[in-house]
């Protein structure tokens, strides 16, 4: 059996970068039990909406553009909804959306990104090609799976491809017919419900359209 | 072209975005978030808007 580069050393080494010669590094992790993980303090960390302790990424861009923040740990495996991965990265037999976070950070405000994989640590210096960052975040999360039980977020990874976002978009679809429907079910012939019914339909040939070409 | 700051601008609309339809669903009351994410018309039962 390959033994598999903990995430734990993982941030004991990146720990160590942040006393050497870097002065501001992004850190991608895989998203594991707190017992598993290690010391996160003194790191900001990036990751969905709603955990305690943690920051959206939009917040934490903008304190990177105050240069209020240095050291940022990007759970790049929480990062699926169609609002914050919005990357479509076209692999040789299939497609995902990633984040544009590590992009951004690498690429405009110039942090080094240090991403997790199983066989250890790899390191993209700024303004690194944006073909070699996609790689590299696709073989992170590919790498995360040979992490078991112990990676939380496995169940969610689906929400990032193409397929699972147009059934979504569908039914929202759906559910938005049948809430102009009803909002107008006592005045059927109101020339306020066309309006909107023929939007919805407009959108629903346009999906129709681009999912042909 | 700036791509990262074309994504970044990106990111931040649909955040705002996401913002806007958390405060207008939360005043029309009916329409959420939650609403939208469910799995709601697989058994072709919509929920019914608040009159």
């Amino acid at each position: 059996m390959v033994e598999i580069f903990a995430p734990k050393q993982a941030l004991e080494a990146a720990s160590a970068m942040r006393c050497g010669h870097l002065r501001r590094l992004a850190l991608v992790l895989p998203t594991t039990p707190p017992a598993q993980e290690g010391d996160v303090e003194g790191w900001t960390l990036i990751d969905c909406n709603g955990h305690s302790g943690v920051s959206k990424a939009t917040e934490v861009l903008r304190r990177v553009g105050e240069q209020d923040v240095d050291w940022i740990i990007v759970r790049t495996d929480q990062l699926y909804q169609p609002t914050e991965a919005t990357v479509l990265i076209q692999l040789r037999d299939r497609s995902l959306f990633l984040s544009p976070v590590e992009f951004i950070l690498n690429d405009k405000y110039g942090y080094p990104l240090v991403i997790w994989t199983a066989a250890g640590l790899v390191t993209l210096p700024p303004e690194s090609p944006f073909k070699d960052i996609g790689l590299q975040l696709v073989q992170h999360l590919q790498d995360c799976s040979l992490l078991g039980a112990s990676w939380l977020e496995r169940d969610h990874q689906a929400l990032r491809t193409p397929e699972h976002r147009g059934k979504a978009r569908n039914r929202q679809l759906r559910f938005l017919r049948s809430s102009v429907a009803n909002a107008y079910r006592d005045a059927p012939t109101s020339p306020l419900a066309f309006p909107l019914l023929d939007r919805i339909t407009g959108i629903e040939a346009s999906q129709v359209d681009e999912s042909s070409r | 072209m700036d791509v990262s700051a074309i994504l970044e601008a990106g990111l931040k609309a649909n955040d705002a975005a996401s913002h806007a339809l958390t405060l207008v669903s939360n005043n029309l009351g009916h329409l959420s978030v939650a609403d939208f994410a469910s799995d709601c018309c697989g058994s072709n039962n919509y929920p019914t808007p608040q009159q």
